[in-house]
């Protein structure tokens, strides 16, 4: 693209610079229009998912890639830290339980906090400063190399073909990994229960199992789609952010991340909101 | 300026003004591209060139004014409407803007494969070869761009853009860099789709490529199309500046054949 010319001055050069209420006003309006641009972004994502499946044509290639990278090359870091987590749960649970004659809890705590809440932010966590950080950094560099101006000019809608795919292959790979966590975060405190107070492997899963309800399957699951959607929109929105310099990149990896917790964080408190009412 | 009146098939381009970072880039341009005819756009580094030609493909939208092409407003249609729209329309990048993650066949096999999902792969293949069969390519087909020197990708590009066989060819200096062969291919291949009636429109300081294909110039210069017309009106222009941007290009001219020797024809057009 052309450099950029000085055929108009900055409109600040000419007197006076704008005043404190002036940059205040134009920094929110600044901000309010990248929100219902966020949002205008995610209805597309929506309504070209939507399209991708009444013509039978998500990107195939693209789709299976990002559930490689996202699902099973995340699988040996979701293992250790579920592993771990089931493993703390039990070596505290086991300690302080019985102190209040309530060690009959442990199971229902284990649902809970593996299941019910732990399970799906955690794996979300991962997926988001793995995944998602991968993707803005991807799709901004495809930017800057002008490669999505291609597939537009080859009538390729980048939102169809480069979007969809990533939104669908991350929402997958999270209800995925979200039930690995479980699978290795409950055997995990099984092994450690075997180092503790040995428990036969069917007796604890039958345990397990009385304790766990659809409910808890379900905010497991409605959680991990929920997150999917999130990071994927996240990541792939602020990829696209990216205008001109490779310095942008890192920038809008590091915005991906951050912004993708919090709304992370606040729709894990909602959907739990939900849950309990 | 010349009053140019084409009713079909045509890109206008309607009043753009496209400001980035407080400066314009572009202002106010309007422009009818002659359907069938090919115009060369010609400006110094800065001027626009390259944003004109994107605004004018529909890459980008200006941020006033906008563009139709047979009547459609190209960046605000959507869907199948614009998944067609574009099919008709090529672009050849300045530099190149392969898809990296893809190697070159694949680069050149996606438009095709998205737009006739049915097609066999043998008629893609077909396809394809006949494309490349002038330049040396077939032996990149298994590498990733990054493998390529910059010409190479270059004319990469240059075949990705004709593979939908487009009515309009949108060209942004494509034989800069590139070897003397395959920059005479390259403007061997557009003399051809001139021949097929397709309308090109690129920007080029190559002085062979336009005194063998320009119908038209283009000037632009600090963001405003300064002259716009048929080459013979246009290098008659009394507008010193433009004057200047010309005569670094078409005075080279004079070494090759074409309709802008006849012009120029030994007397200096612009004293």
């Amino acid at each position: 693209m052309s450099s950029t010319h000085p055929a108009a001055p900055p409109a600040s050069s000419a007197g006076r610079g704008p005043g404190f209420v002036e940059r205040a006003g134009a920094s929110v309006t600044r901000r309010v229009s990248v929100i219902f641009y966020a949002l205008g972004f995610f209805i597309e994502i929506l309504r070209e998912t939507v399209a991708s499946f009444a013509r039978r044509k998500v990107g195939s290639r693209v789709l299976a890639m990002q559930i490689l990278f996202t699902g099973v090359e995340a699988l040996a870091v979701t293992a250790v830290i579920a592993v771990g987590l089931g493993a703390v749960i039990i070596v505290q649970g086991t300690s302080l339980l019985p102190q209040f004659g309530q060690i009959q809890l442990l199971y229902v705590i284990l649902i809970t906090v593996i299941t019910r809440e732990l399970g799906p932010i955690l794996t979300a966590v991962i997926v988001a400063s793995r995944s998602g950080t991968a993707i803005t950094t991807e799709l901004g560099n495809m930017v800057i190399n002008h490669e999505v101006e291609a597939y537009i000019a080859s009538g390729i809608n980048p939102i169809a073909y480069l979007v969809v795919p990533r939104f669908l292959g991350v929402i997958i790979s999270m209800v995925v990994l979200n039930l690995y966590f479980n699978i290795f975060g409950l055997l995990g405190s099984w092994m450690v229960t075997q180092l503790i107070a040995p428990v036969e492997f069917v007796q604890y899963f039958q345990g397990l199992f009385g304790a766990l309800s659809v409910v808890d399957v379900l905010s497991s699951l409605v959680k991990s789609v929920v997150f999917g959607a999130i990071v994927s929109t996240v990541a792939t929105f602020h990829g696209f952010r990216v205008e001109r310099s490779s310095t942008e990149v890192p920038q809008m990896a590091i915005k991906s991340v951050g912004q993708g917790f919090i709304l992370l964080m606040f729709a894990n408190a909602v959907i739990t909101l939900v849950y309990y009412l | 300026m010349s009053d140019t009146t084409f009713t079909e098939r045509q890109i206008r381009v309607k009043s753009a003004t496209l400001v980035r970072d407080d400066y314009t880039v572009l202002d106010d341009a309007s422009v009818v591209f002659p359907r069938g005819k090919t115009t060369i756009i010609m400006g110094p580094s800065g001027s626009g060139k390259s944003t004109l030609l994107k605004i004018a493909a529909g890459l980008f939208p200006p941020d006033t004014g906008g563009v139709t092409y047979d009547g459609l407003d190209i960046t605000a249609s959507s869907g199948e409407t614009e998944r067609q729209l574009r099919q008709r329309l090529g672009f050849a990048f300045q530099d190149g803007a392969l898809w990296q993650n893809m190697t070159i066949y694949q680069n050149l096999a996606l438009p095709l494969q998205y737009h006739f999902p049915r097609m066999a792969r043998s008629e893609i293949d077909e396809r394809i070869n006949r494309l490349v069969a002038s330049f040396p390519v077939r032996r990149h087909f298994p590498l990733r761009p990054a493998a390529l020197s910059g010409g190479e990708r270059k004319i990469v590009s240059f075949l990705r853009a004709l593979i939908l066989e487009p009515e309009v060819l949108f060209f942004d200096e494509p034989t800069s860099f590139v070897d003397n062969q395959s920059a005479d291919r390259i403007i061997a291949v557009l003399e051809t789709q001139r021949r097929r009636g397709t309308t090109l429109i690129g920007i080029s300081h190559s002085a062979e490529l336009t005194a063998r294909l320009a119908d038209y110039l283009l000037v632009i210069i600090a963001g405003r199309i300064r002259a716009f017309g048929p080459v013979k009106e246009v290098v008659q222009t009394a507008d010193r500046e433009v004057q200047t941007v010309l005569t670094e290009v078409l005075a080279d001219a004079a070494t090759f054949d074409g309709d802008i020797l006849d012009l120029l024809d030994g007397s200096d057009p612009f004293s």
